[in-house]
């Protein structure tokens, strides 16, 4: 497959950790108790080591200093340490220059937190929805992770081809990736959580981000693909012809989304992204 | 982003970052070399009016009215001001559920000739995001496309 073997060639992808594999794996289970967190977290050194850190960070006014990593998840939650995790374990690689979008420094990471909390903002707008908030968290934060590999197949020569198909052939920027390198960064990204054994929903929901389908509704899928759509009218849309992707509009309708929606969610997306770019550059 | 800038100090750039489908519109007096930049995201207010009135800059029919005065309260003369807009990219869709950015453009446009306000150079639509920065030396008003040449509108 395609997927695989532009996959293989990509050096330095985030291959989360054991400990960070098992706690995204809870992510898709009823069991997910504190004890089974704190007794993945102690077997990962340098998780505990950030896990406290952060506990005993100015951010948290603790009156005296903790030290044991049940106790700082007592004092964060659950969804504050699995967000550590997550900031941890993807955070690098997202932040890196990806040239074959050219999408800058840091500039992915930014867009992929600002997908990430409005998924969870999408979610709470949709009234029917089920998902779990760290479960549309975690999808939104890592729905664009096939970008690192796809970013890396494409050289100049590619990134031409690319270019010509968007601007004069009218094709998507999926579309066009899928022409001149043989899969797009949602299917690449699907392929690289499967192989790293993440919960199959994570999967299905980097794959279909684009274009979720209509029949049957994935709702998580959905949620990803609005909340992804309002980051970028939102004021974070990395990279160049970012705009030359389609909104499956059928999906968004039958989740009954209107064009008031659209607009409230961009006034959360400029909430969101102060709130983005104040955690970005609050000292760790 | 949902925000403006404005100078009255000629060695000064104005620079906003990656309009989307935000419209940014620039606006210059060449004689007192003054000049505002603003940031908006959506076009009409009524979607949340107590919002417009703690960021007005967020929407353009709140936000290029009180451009106008900021600049005018620097020296700006209406009659001298050169006025330029850029951004409301838009996805390859078929329908309007997320048309914001041909919105914004419109709002835009309508505004300024119901004030008399000419628009000496527009760079609209399309799928690109842009970075634009207005030189208050001299009025340049460039625009950054990532993976293209800068050039001035
Ligand atoms: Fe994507
Ligand atoms: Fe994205």
């Amino acid at each position: 497959m395609k997927a695989e073997e532009l996959i293989a060639k990509t050096p330095n992808l985030p291959v989360p950790s054991p400990a960070a594999t098992r706690l995204l794996q809870l992510l898709a289970g009823d069991d997910r108790d504190n004890q089974a967190i704190i007794n993945i977290l102690k077997q990962d050194g340098v998780l505990s080591t950030k896990v406290l850190a952060l506990c005993n960070s100015a951010a948290f006014e603790l009156a005296a200093p903790v030290s044991s990593i049940s106790q700082a998840i007592m004092y964060m939650g659950y969804e504050e340490v699995h967000r550590l995790v997550m900031a941890v374990t993807f955070g690098g690689a997202l932040g890196s220059n990806l040239a074959g979008y050219f999408i800058e420094d840091g500039a992915l990471w930014r867009h992929s937190l600002l997908t990430a909390l409005l998924s969870q903002t999408v979610v709470r707008i949709v009234r029917t929805s089920q998902t779990d908030p760290s479960v549309a968290y975690t999808a939104g934060l890592i729905h664009d992770i096939g970008k690192l590999v796809v970013s890396y197949a494409l050289d100049a020569d590619k990134q031409e081809l690319i270019r010509e198909r968007v601007e004069r052939g009218g094709r998507s920027l999926l579309e066009a990736e899928r022409e001149v390198i043989g899969a797009d960064h949602a299917e690449v990204g699907a392929c690289l959580l499967r192989k790293w054994k993440l919960p199959e929903v994570l999967v299905e929901a980097v794959a279909n981000h684009h274009n979720p389908p209509v029949e049957p509704r994935l709702e998580l899928s959905s949620i990803v693909h609005v909340a992804d759509m309002i980051a970028h009218e939102g004021g974070s849309s990395p990279g160049w012809s970012s705009y030359a992707v389609r909104t499956n509009e059928a999906v968004v309708e039958a989740m009954g989304l209107t064009t008031d929606h659209v607009e409230v969610l961009i006034i959360s997306a400029y909430d969101a992204a102060l709130q983005v770019d104040e955690a970005l550059s609050a000292p760790v | 982003m949902g925000d403006m800038l404005t100078s009255n100090d000629a060695s000064a750039n104005l620079v906003t970052y990656s309009l989307g489908s935000c419209v940014g519109v620039a606006i210059y007096d060449p004689i007192a070399k003054v000049g505002g930049l603003l940031h908006a995201m959506l076009p009409d207010s009524t979607i949340n009016l107590d919002r417009a009135s703690k960021r007005p800059f967020m929407f353009v029919d709140t936000g290029l009215p009180a451009m106008f005065h900021a600049v005018y309260a620097l020296g700006g003369l209406k009659h001298r001001l050169i006025v330029k807009l850029v951004g409301g990219a838009e996805f390859l869709d078929e329908k309007k559920i997320f048309r914001i950015g041909q919105r914004n453009v419109e709002a835009t446009k309508a505004m300024l000739e119901r004030n008399g306000v000419a628009l000496a150079a527009s760079e609209t639509g399309g799928h690109e995001s842009r970075t634009v920065r207005l030189d208050l030396s001299n009025g340049n008003f460039s625009v950054d496309i990532p993976g293209k040449t800068p050039f001035l509108l």
